[in-house]
C-alpha cells in the first residue's frame, strides 16, 4: 500500500492487479499456491515467500473464492495422501513403520505451513461456512487415505500387535516409534480418541484377553500357587509400563481389567484350590508373604476377597470343629481350651500380617470361631477350667501385663460363648473351690478377671463373684475377733479353729451334708458359733463339712508326719484312733458321710502314692459263692488287687508301713471335672435358672408393651436375653403359655396371636 | 328374618320359643343384649308389659322336689331321672343340661341354679324345659363350627365343669372323655389326638389348650396343611401336628 499524494489511501493491490475484471484470477493465483504446497510437500519450502502466500490466499478468500481454494486444497491433498500411501505401503517389514511414521511428521509439518499460509481463509472462510479447519482437514484426509488405505491399515495394526507380542515376549522393540504411531492415532480422532481406539486399542485389548488366557491355563498348570501368582503381579507390572512408555493413558484401566480377568478372575478358584500350594495350605503354614500377595491380587478383581474370605472361613470352621469334637482333646480340658487359643493367636497374626486386617476377614473367622465353640456343650465349663488353671498354677511368675493380656485373650473366645449362664454356674464353683481352698495364686489377677467380666457381661454377672471375694475379706476379720475371744475364754479349745462364713446367696448351692463331727471338733465350731451369733443377731448358721480342710498329726512308727486331708478324711482318719480295722459300711454308719463323698475319699486315702490307709478284701470263702471283685483273682485265693473303685464289702486298716520323704503330706480328694451326674444336676440347675429369666423377661416386656404379637414378644425376649444365653424359641411359648395359666397374660379374644398384659 | 345370620337366627328362634314374642320383638331384645339370649331374655321380662305368662314359680318348687336328693338342697342322685323325663338321651345332652343350669359341679344341680335358671327360662313345667333342650340340641349339633358362637360358649363351659375342686386344670382322662363327649362328630381325627396324648402327654390340659384346641378342630376339619406353626399355638398342639404329618400320612 502506498499512500498517494493527495492523502488519499488507496489499496494498491487491488487496483494494480485489477482483480476485479481479470476472470483468470482465481485460477492463476490458485496456481501459485499449489505449486508452493507441493514443494511443501517435498519439504521445499524454503525459497518460498511467506507473505506472498498468504496474501494470494488472502485475496482469494476477498474475492469469494473462498470455496474453490477450499476445494482445490482438499483436492490436492487429497491427491499428494494418495501418492504417499502408497510408497508407504510399498516399504518392506522393517521400514513399514518408520515409513509411515515419517509420512506422518512430513504430513504435520507441511500441513502447518498450509495452514499458516491459508491463515486468512481459515478464519474466516471457514468458520463462516462451518467447515472443517485446515489443519483437521488435513487429519481427515490422512485418516482417510494413509492410515484408513486398505493397503496399509491391517498390516499397520499386525505389525504394531506383533510388536507388543515380542516385547511379551522378552524381545527389546522400538517403544519410541510406537508411541509416536500412537500418538498418531490419537490426533487422526482429531477431537476424540476413536481412530486409536478402533483401530488399535480394541483389537489390541482384545489380542491381549487371548494371550493371557493362553498363557495362563500354561502357567497354572505347571506352577505352584505362590509361583503362579508371582508371575501374575510380573505380568501386570509390566502392562503398566508398557502404558506408560507408549500407550494412551485412558487404555490403563481397560487393559488392567483385561489382564486382571484373564490371569486372576478366571482362575481364583484353582489357585485356592490348588493341592499343597493353595490358599489351605498357605493357611496351615503360615505362608504370610503368599497369602498377602493373594490378598493383594484378589482385591483387583470383584468377588476375589468374598471367595477368599468363605474359603478361610469354612477352613476355620473345620478346623475348630476338629478340635472340639475331638475326643481325645475334648478330655483334657486344658488342652482344648489350649488349642483353642493357639488357633486364634495364629489366624489373629494372619489378620494383622497377611490380610491387612480387613474387616470383613475378621468378621468372617470370628463368625466361624463362634460357630464351633458354640459346638461343644462343654465349652464353658472347660474355659472356666482353663482360667481355674491359670489362676491357680499357670499364672505363676508371670508379670502383670502378660497376665492381662493372657487373660484378654480368654476373654476374647468367652465372648463367643453362646451359653454363658453355663459359664457363670461353673466359674462359681470353681472360684468357690479356690477361695476356700486358698488355691488361687495371686488375688489380683483374680480380680482383673471378675473386673474383666464385668466390663463383658455387666453388674450382675459379677455381683455374687464379688460378694464371694467379701465374704472372704469379712471372714478374716472375723476369725481375728474370734481369736481375741477365745483368749478371754476360760478354756482353751483343743483345736486350732478357722472359719470361713459364707452368705448362701453367693456361693455356689450346695446340699447340705451332715457329718458326725468328732467331740473335739463340736466343741470349736459351738464356741464359734455363740461367738458369731453375739455378734450378728438373727443369722443361721450351717457347717457345710464337705468344703472344709484340715490338717491332722499322725504318728507313724517311721516318723510322724502332718497330714493336709479334706474335713472328712479328718472325719474318717479320726475313726482309726479308736479301731484299727474298719469295714465300709461302719465308717459310712459312724461318720454320716454319703456314699459317694466317702467313696472318693476313702479312694484319695487309699491311693498308692500315700497310702494312709490299706485295703483288705473280704476273704473269699472255698465254695465261692460270692463273686469276688477284682477280675484277677481266681476263686480261693484273695491277693488284694488295688480296683480302681471303693467297693462297699471293702475293710480299711490304718497303714503302719506309711513312708513319705516330705513331712507335710497333702491328700488330693477333689475332682475337678464333674462326673455325669453332677453334670446333669449342673445343668437342669441351669434350665431351670433360664426357665425363670426368660419368664421375667416376658413379664417385663409385656408390663412395657400392654399388649404384643406373638412373634414380636418372642423376638424381643430373646433379644433381652442373648447376652447370657440363647432361648430357644419352643421353650419361650411354653412359658408364655405357663403364664397365661398363672393369668399375667391373657390371649386376645380377637385374635390369638396377641398377648394382653394382666395387671 | 332373612337378614340374620344363621346363629342369630337360631338365637331368634330360641327367644321367640322361650317368651312367645313376636319375631320383632325377638330381634329388638336381642340386637339390645348383643345376641346374647338370656340377657335379652331377663330385659324382656324385666318389662311388665311383656308378662304374657304366668310363671308359676310354685310349680317349680314343686318341680324341684320330685328330685331334689334325700339329704340336700341339689339334684344329683335323681338327676338321670330328671334327664330321661326331658327326653335327654346321649352323654353330650346331659352336659348340655348342665351347661342351661349353670351348674358349678359335675353332676349336680343346686337348687338355686334350678330356679333361677327355670325363671330365667320361663318354664315351670317339664315340658317346656323339654321344648327348651330341643332348641339348644339343634344348635349344638349344627356342624357348622365356624359361626357357631353358642358350642363355643358350650364348650369352654364344659372345661370348667370337668375341674376337680380346687384343681386349676383338668386332668388327662377327664379331658379325654369330655372330648369323645363334646366332639364326638365334630372332629375326625379324635382317636389320634387321644392315642397322641396319651402316648406322649402325660399331664393335664390347661384352660388355654382346651379353648384353642376348638379354633384347631375348625382348621383341622378343612385341611391340617393349613395349620400354621407360627400361629401362635399352644406347644402341644404344635407337637400334634408333628406327630400327625408323621404317623398319618
Amino acid at each position: 500500500m502506498m499512500a498517494k499524494p493527495n492523502g488519499k489511501i488507496q489499496f494498491k493491490n487491488l487496483q494494480s492487479h485489477g482483480v476485479l475484471a481479470d476472470p483468470d484470477f482465481p485460477k492463476r493465483t490458485w496456481k501459485l499456491l499449489k505449486t508452493a504446497m507441493r514443494q511443501i510437500h517435498q519439504q521445499n519450502a524454503s525459497n518460498l515467500s511467506f507473505e506472498e502466500l498468504y496474501r494470494n490466499g488472502y485475496n482469494m478468500v476477498l474475492q469469494k473464492h473462498g470455496d474453490l481454494l477450499y476445494n482445490n486444497l482438499k483436492k490436492m491433498v487429497d491427491k499428494h495422501l494418495k501418492a504417499v500411501a502408497k510408497v508407504v505401503s510399498e516399504s518392506i517389514d522393517e521400514k513399514f513403520l518408520l515409513e509411515l511414521n515419517s509420512s506422518w511428521i512430513n504430513h504435520k509439518t507441511s500441513m502447518l505451513m498450509i495452514r499458516d499460509i491459508l491463515m486468512y481463509m481459515d478464519r474466516n472462510y471457514v468458520k463462516q461456512n462451518n467447515l472443517s479447519s485446515v489443519f483437521d482437514l488435513g487429519l481427515y484426509l490422512f485418516r482417510d487415505n494413509v492410515a484408513h488405505c486398505s493397503t496399509i491399515k491391517d498390516r499397520l495394526l499386525n505389525t504394531l500387535l506383533s510388536m507388543v507380542q515380542k516385547e511379551r515376549e522378552g524381545e527389546v522393540i522400538d517403544r519410541i516409534l510406537i508411541k509416536n504411531i500412537v500418538q498418531m492415532l490419537i490426533d487422526l480422532g482429531v477431537n476424540s480418541k476413536s481412530v486409536y481406539i478402533e483401530d488399535f486399542e480394541k483389537p489390541l485389548l482384545l489380542k491381549t484377553s487371548s494371550h493371557y488366557q493362553a498363557q495362563s491355563q500354561t502357567l497354572i498348570q505347571t506352577c505352584s500357587c505362590p509361583d503362579y501368582m508371582k508371575k501374575v503381579e510380573i505380568c501386570l507390572k509390566e502392562e503398566l509400563e508398557r502404558v506408560s512408555h507408549y500407550l494412551d493413558n485412558s487404555s490403563e484401566p481397560k487393559l488392567k481389567e483385561v489382564c486382571e480377568k484373564q490371569l486372576i478372575s478366571n482362575h481364583m478358584r484353582t489357585l485356592i484350590d490348588m493341592e499343597n500350594s493353595g490358599l489351605i495350605s498357605m493357611l496351615k503354614d503360615d505362608k504370610i508373604e503368599d497369602l498377602k500377595r493373594m490378598y493383594n491380587l484378589f482385591s483387583r478383581v470383584s468377588d476375589g476377597l468374598n471367595l477368599m474370605k468363605d474359603v478361610i472361613s469354612s477352613y476355620v470352621k473345620e478346623i475348630g470343629k476338629g478340635i472340639v469334637m475331638d475326643e481325645e482333646k475334648t478330655k483334657e480340658s486344658g488342652t482344648y481350651f489350649q488349642s483353642l487359643l493357639d488357633l486364634k493367636d495364629k489366624y489373629d497374626n494372619l489378620l494383622q500380617n497377611a490380610l491387612y486386617n480387613d474387616k470383613q476377614f475378621i468378621h468372617s473367622i470370628q463368625q466361624a470361631f463362634e460357630y464351633f465353640i458354640n459346638l461343644n456343650p462343654k465349652s464353658p465349663e472347660y474355659i472356666s477350667l482353663f482360667i481355674d488353671e491359670k489362676l491357680k498354677k499357670g499364672l505363676k511368675g508371670v508379670s502383670e501385663e502378660e497376665v492381662d493380656i493372657i487373660l484378654d485373650k480368654i476373654l476374647m473366645l468367652f465372648r463367643l460363648i453362646q451359653e454363658k449362664d453355663v459359664f457363670e454356674k461353673y466359674y462359681k464353683q470353681h472360684l468357690a473351690k479356690r477361695l476356700l481352698l486358698g488355691r488361687s495364686i495371686s488375688d489380683d489377677a483374680e480380680r482383673n478377671m471378675i473386673a474383666k467380666l464385668k466390663t463383658e457381661c455387666g453388674y450382675q454377672f459379677t455381683s455374687k463373684l464379688e460378694g464371694m471375694f467379701t465374704d472372704m475379706r469379712l471372714s478374716q476379720d472375723t476369725m481375728s475377733g474370734f481369736k481375741t475371744y477365745i483368749q478371754n475364754l476360760k478354756k482353751a479349745l483343743p483345736i486350732e479353729l478357722n472359719v470361713h462364713v459364707l452368705t448362701t446367696g453367693f456361693w455356689p448351692t450346695q446340699n447340705t451334708a451332715n457329718c458326725n463331727l468328732p467331740r473335739e471338733i463340736l466343741l470349736c465350731c459351738e464356741a464359734f458359733k455363740s461367738y458369731y451369733l453375739s455378734n450378728h443377731n438373727g443369722r443361721l448358721l450351717l457347717w457345710q463339712t464337705n468344703m472344709g480342710t484340715a490338717e491332722i498329726k499322725a504318728n507313724f512308727p517311721s516318723k510322724s508326719h502332718e497330714l493336709q486331708v479334706s474335713s472328712y478324711q479328718m472325719v474318717i482318719l479320726l475313726l482309726f484312733n479308736d479301731q484299727s480295722k474298719l469295714t465300709f459300711k461302719e465308717i459310712a454308719d459312724q461318720t454320716g458321710i454319703p456314699t459317694i463323698d466317702l467313696k472318693r475319699n476313702l479312694l484319695a486315702l487309699t491311693n498308692p502314692k500315700n497310702k494312709i490307709l490299706d485295703r483288705e478284701l473280704p476273704s473269699s470263702s472255698s465254695s465261692s459263692s460270692s463273686t469276688p471283685t477284682s477280675p484277677s483273682s481266681s476263686s480261693g485265693s484273695s491277693t488284694p488287687t488295688p480296683s480302681k473303685s471303693i467297693d462297699e464289702s471293702d475293710v480299711f486298716v490304718f497303714n503302719t508301713k506309711f513312708k513319705s520323704k516330705l513331712f507335710r503330706v497333702k491328700v488330693m480328694a477333689v475332682v475337678q471335672k464333674e462326673t455325669p451326674v453332677e453334670e446333669k444336676e449342673t445343668r437342669d440347675k441351669v434350665d431351670e435358672d433360664r426357665k425363670h429369666q426368660i419368664e421375667a423377661s416376658i413379664v417385663r416386656i409385656m408390663k412395657a408393651r400392654k399388649t404384643l404379637e406373638h412373634s414380636n414378644l418372642v423376638s424381643e425376649v430373646i433379644k433381652q436375653l442373648q447376652s447370657r444365653f440363647v432361648p430357644n424359641p419352643v421353650i419361650v411359648k411354653k412359658r408364655i403359655e405357663s403364664l397365661i395359666e398363672r393369668e399375667y397374660l391373657e390371649r386376645s379374644k380377637q385374635d390369638r396371636k396377641i398377648y394382653n398384659y394382666m395387671a | 328374618m332373612n337378614r340374620l345370620s344363621s346363629d342369630q337366627k337360631i338365637k331368634c328362634t330360641e327367644f321367640m320359643s322361650i317368651t312367645q314374642a313376636t319375631e320383632a320383638k325377638a330381634i329388638q331384645y336381642l340386637k339390645d343384649a348383643s345376641w346374647r339370649t338370656d340377657a335379652a331374655v331377663d330385659n324382656f321380662y324385666s318389662n311388665p308389659s311383656n308378662y304374657a305368662n304366668k310363671f308359676d314359680k310354685k310349680a317349680v318348687e314343686t318341680l324341684f322336689n320330685k328330685y331334689k336328693d334325700s339329704g340336700e338342697e341339689q339334684i344329683s342322685e335323681k338327676l338321670q331321672e330328671f334327664v330321661k323325663d326331658i327326653n335327654i338321651k346321649d352323654e353330650l345332652m346331659e352336659l348340655a343340661v348342665l351347661w342351661k343350669f349353670k351348674s358349678k359341679q359335675m353332676g349336680i344341680i343346686s337348687k338355686n341354679e334350678f330356679m333361677e335358671t327355670m325363671e330365667r327360662l320361663r318354664c315351670d313345667n317339664i315340658s317346656s324345659l323339654e321344648k327348651q333342650m330341643e332348641t339348644t340340641k339343634q344348635q349344638l349339633n349344627s356342624n357348622d363350627l365356624n359361626n357357631n358362637s353358642t358350642f363355643k360358649e358350650f364348650y369352654m363351659y364344659v372345661y370348667d365343669l370337668g375341674r376337680a375342686e380346687n384343681q386349676k386344670n383338668v386332668g388327662l382322662q377327664m379331658s379325654i372323655e369330655l372330648w369323645g363327649i363334646v366332639l364326638k362328630s365334630k372332629f375326625d381325627n379324635l382317636q389320634i389326638w387321644f392315642d397322641f396324648l396319651n402316648k406322649y402327654h402325660k399331664l393335664g390340659i390347661s384352660k388355654d389348650t382346651w379353648n384353642l384346641f376348638l379354633d384347631f378342630v375348625k382348621i383341622a376339619n378343612d385341611s391340617i396343611t393349613k395349620y400354621d406353626s407360627e400361629g401362635a399355638w399352644p406347644v402341644l398342639i404344635d407337637e400334634f401336628v408333628e406327630y400327625y404329618k408323621e404317623n398319618c400320612k
